[in-house]
């Protein structure tokens, strides 16, 4: 639980820092074109990875913070409390699934060699956020399956 | 029977849909029905970048892309687009469909791709809203649309401009807002476009010739037959006509704007100078910042020029 | 059968309590395995290739760009400023609740923010100065859905991805429509108030109110004024609002702490975490659909069963009227922007006129129920039943529909500014 909670700040500050620096980035290219009259090489290309970045740790904090939308029309077909849990367990194998499938998607994108061009970075490293989104998703809602109390604790982070 | 599909960004209607779609429609009828290919343009299936990534892991069996997105499988490629690479039209037309499958064939398989043929993209011009360009000081200090390479970059820098990397279909609006002033774009593909409407003074500087590719996934090329890799050798056969018709297409287009009274300015042999003297050394300095690969790419480049003539 | 496993998959989801982004990925990846003869790897790699895009990238920073603004003083002081130059007119401060709207949405992209950000500090104010319950909660809740058609929009932004029409253009189609529905909207408002408390007109408190609130009045002017002399792209100008609004709030008003950038920054992540699966598995089944001539064969049935441009135009805007009762904006948008356009095209109207229909339909479907954006996050914010918020907005819908009718059947009114 303590260890859900720290993992969880750690990828807001991530999140957070993605941002501002895509922010400077953008702005910094902007500065740079109409003033110095030369465009920041590569600072789109690396805009959009840093928010990507931040995107995918957002898909994960979400699941934390189950903000997610989820439609609750059909919650009354099967009104017992421990649906909820067998949910989260399903959920939690399920990203599981997605975060396998991510990770043959990075290793693919390795032995491709594939780059992200103008600034001519090797991108699986990058990528492997998408696994790790994924992962840490099922991680927790697999803790959620375990300890319902730590979801409504931690849906107040 | 056996369906490839083929992807591209070309709109159907254009000369490269369509020669695409003839290429199909020759291997179908000599195949009799054997072999077909199913020709995805009009950027259905996403940009050239993601088509090209398809490509490589097999998810589509043939792409046919530009030079631009040819980076993702080495920097090098760029070399492709500095200008005036070629000396004559001859020699650049000889070097793409007699060499280019020594020179970058080993680069495309090593990312997973057999090239089939060389695709023309045309010559390219310079798009201005204000005034054209008759030497390239007219660029210094303006914000000039380049594609995302590394050689448009450093020939912007060269020119004293500000290049602004951008894709084909962010041009249009670019222009619109003043967001850059001039544009270097295919001239062929421009004004298909519209982007005269915009940036009407077109200078044709003729300042890069580069050449794309049509290649198709090793993946799917393994599983076919010998007969049937025999049949996809129509894409090689007629890749110098296409070549031909978009260069006389081109040329055709221009002439029918200019009629219509667009300022379509023809640089004489001293503008032509000026323009060839600001790239002087420009290729050789990228070479060197992209490192031994490239250089190694521009050899077999300048061997295949002399190999050519001019 | 197969459709049918698909059906089940999909209602035992909803019963296990699965969430949109889970049930979205499942069903992508069974279209790409089962239909299209593909690997689960291919919803990896779209989800991947859709997010490698510049334009996506302004959505992020208009949203931390208006979460900055709301939470800070420029919200504050542009109201401030609306109501010292209108509340002492008769019926002045619900005039100066739709402006304070239209004001905001100028630098914000959506709606509930614009609602928030104007409806915290007028909807106390409007009934202290007894305007009725039901049109104070029906102004803040229908104006806040001008966010979306004032630029910039990050509906419009969406649209411009999945039909690759120009977001400048778009944004630029987007401003006589948002400010003749403002005008609309701020008359109805004032008439129909005629009677309630005024305020006294005083040019001091004004020249105050204008000289405190001019850094957030320039806002607008920078970022439009920024996009339309070429100085930045709209995707730039997302983060030129940002960085505008950190320095204001940081060097003007010093009440911007690092903790606000942090928290406003980490649920802008939140959100776009629930946000980007649900673009990206659209756009994947968007080229699954191309792929099999969906668009193609909507168009020629379109075609088919309307034989002329106006009575396609009033379906069209029947059909999105009812799918926005529905499904938000966004889903909306992504799942029809393509498909319209095809049957559009058929009948020579431009995407640019398309999109801006589409988003004032949307925009009443913020306010209808069932699932009504605004009408939530009202109820939400000003603890009023569901039920009361949708009956206080009635008026204002039938008002947007005619602004939408107009947009309809007069071209020019979103041409204009593109020629
Ligand atoms: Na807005
Ligand atoms: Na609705």
């Amino acid at each position: 639980m303590k260890i859900l909670r720290l993992l969880m700040q750690t990828e807001a500050i991530v999140a957070a820092l993605a941002y501002a620096a895509t922010t400077l980035l953008l702005l910094a290219d902007v500065f740079s074109r109409e003033f110095l009259s030369r465009s920041l090489w590569g600072a789109q290309q690396s805009a959009i990875l840093l928010s990507i970045l931040a995107g995918m740790i957002g898909l994960t904090l979400a699941t934390g913070r189950q903000a997610h939308f989820r439609p609750e029309f059909a919650d009354g077909i099967l009104a017992f409390s421990w649906v909820d849990r067998l949910g989260d367990l399903i959920s939690a194998i399920l990203f599981a699934g997605f975060a396998y499938f991510a990770v043959e998607f990075v290793v693919e994108s390795r032995n491709f060699s594939d780059r992200v061009p103008v600034i001519n970075l090797t991108l699986w490293p990058v990528q492997i956020v998408v696994p790790y989104a994924m992962a840490s998703s099922a991680i927790k809602h697999f803790v959620f399956a375990l300890n319902p109390a730590a979801k409504e604790q931690l849906g107040r982070t | 029977e056996t369906t490839l599909r083929a992807a591209t960004v070309a709109p159907m209607n254009s000369p490269w849909g369509q020669w695409a779609q003839s290429v199909a429609d020759q291997i179908a009828e000599k195949s009799g029905g054997e072999l077909k290919i199913e020709v995805i343009g009009d950027a259905q299936l996403g940009d050239e970048q993601t088509i090209l990534r398809q490509g490589m892991k097999g998810r589509v069996d043939i792409v046919m892309v530009s030079n631009i997105p040819l980076s993702l499988i080495g920097q090098e490629v760029d070399v492709f687009s500095t200008p005036y690479l070629f000396d004559t039209v001859e020699q650049g037309t000889c070097v793409a469909y007699n060499h280019m499958s020594d020179i970058l064939g080993p680069n495309l398989l090593e990312a997973g791709l057999v090239p089939l043929t060389w695709m023309e993209i045309g010559h390219y011009v310079t798009f201005s809203k204000e005034a054209p360009a008759l030497t390239p000081d007219a660029l210094s200090g303006k914000k000039l649309r380049v594609a995302a390479t590394t050689s448009d970059e450093a020939f912007a820098r060269r020119l004293g401009a500000v290049g602004v990397p951008m894709g084909t279909s962010d041009t249009i609006p670019a222009l619109q807002t003043g967001n850059v002033e001039s544009a270097f774009l295919p001239g062929l593909f421009g004004i298909a476009i519209g982007t005269h409407k915009v940036a009407p003074h077109i200078t044709v500087s003729d300042h890069a010739r580069p050449i794309g590719t049509v290649a198709i996934s090793e993946r799917s090329y393994k599983k076919l037959s010998d007969q049937e890799k025999e049949w996809l050798k129509v894409f090689e056969e007629t890749g110098p006509a296409m070549s031909a018709t978009i260069l006389g297409t081109q040329e055709a287009l221009l002439k029918k704007v200019e009629g219509a009274g667009l300022p379509v300015v023809r640089l004489n042999d001293e503008q032509i100078a000026a323009w060839k003297a600001s790239s002087e050394g420009l290729r050789e300095e990228l070479v060197e910042q992209l490192g031994p690969k490239a250089v190694s790419l521009l050899e077999k480049i300048e061997t295949a020029k002399a190999d050519c003539g001019s | 059968m197969e459709a049918t496993l698909l059906l089940g998959t999909v209602l035992l989801m909803l019963v296990l309590r699965q969430n949109v982004v889970l049930i979205l990925l499942v069903v992508t990846a069974y279209i790409q395995v089962v239909w299209s003869g593909g690997t689960v790897l291919y919803v990896l790699e779209d989800l991947w290739s859709s997010m490698d895009n510049h334009v996506l990238l302004a959505i992020p920073m208009y949203i931390i760009a208006g979460k900055l603004m709301a939470r800070g003083s420029i919200a504050r002081d542009l109201i401030a400023m609306v109501r010292a130059a209108t509340d002492w007119m008769p019926g002045g401060l619900g005039m100066a609740t739709v402006l304070s709207c239209a004001l905001f949405a100028a630098v914000s992209g959506s709606s509930a923010a614009t609602l928030l950000a104007v409806g915290v500090v007028m909807y106390p104010a409007l009934k202290e100065s007894g305007y009725s319950e039901k049109f104070s909660i029906g102004a803040v809740t229908s104006a806040g859905t001008l966010g979306i058609l004032i630029p910039p929009s990050i509906p419009l932004i969406i649209y411009g991805i999945v039909t690759e029409t120009s977001v400048a253009d778009l944004f630029l189609a987007g401003i006589i429509p948002g400010l003749l529905l403002t005008a609309i909207l701020a008359a109805y408002s004032m008439v129909t108030n005629l009677g309630n408390e005024r305020g006294v007109f005083s040019l001091v408190r004004l020249l105050t109110a204008i000289r405190k609130g001019i850094f957030a009045l320039m806002t607008p002017v920078i970022l439009l004024g920024g996009i339309y002399s070429g100085y930045f792209s709209p995707t730039e100008a997302a983060a030129v609002a940002v960085g505008y609004a950190i320095l204001v709030e940081l060097l003007v008003y010093r009440e911007l702490s690092a903790k606000d950038f942090f928290d406003e920054a980490v649920s802008t992540a939140v959100m776009l975490g629930t946000l980007f699966p649900i673009v990206a598995v659209a756009l994947s089944l968007k080229s699954v659909l191309a792929i099999e001539g969906v668009p193609g064969d909507f168009a020629d049935w379109i075609q088919a069963t309307f034989d002329n441009k106006w009575t396609f135009l009033l379906a069209l805007n029947v059909a999105l009227l009812l799918i926005g009762c529905l499904i938000d904006v966004i889903s909306a948008v992504l799942l029809l922007g393509p498909v319209m356009l095809a049957a559009a095209t058929h009948f020579g109207v431009s995407p640019i006129q398309l999109g801006i229909i589409m988003i004032i339909n949307l925009e009443i479907g913020l306010l209808t129920p069932p699932i009504g954006l605004n009408l939530l996050v009202a109820s939400g914010a000003f603890k009023k039943r569901f039920a009361e918020v949708s009956l206080s907005v009635i008026p204002f819908i039938v008002l947007m529909i005619a602004m939408l009718l107009m947009v309809t059947f007069i071209p020019e009114l979103t041409q204009f500014l593109l020629d």
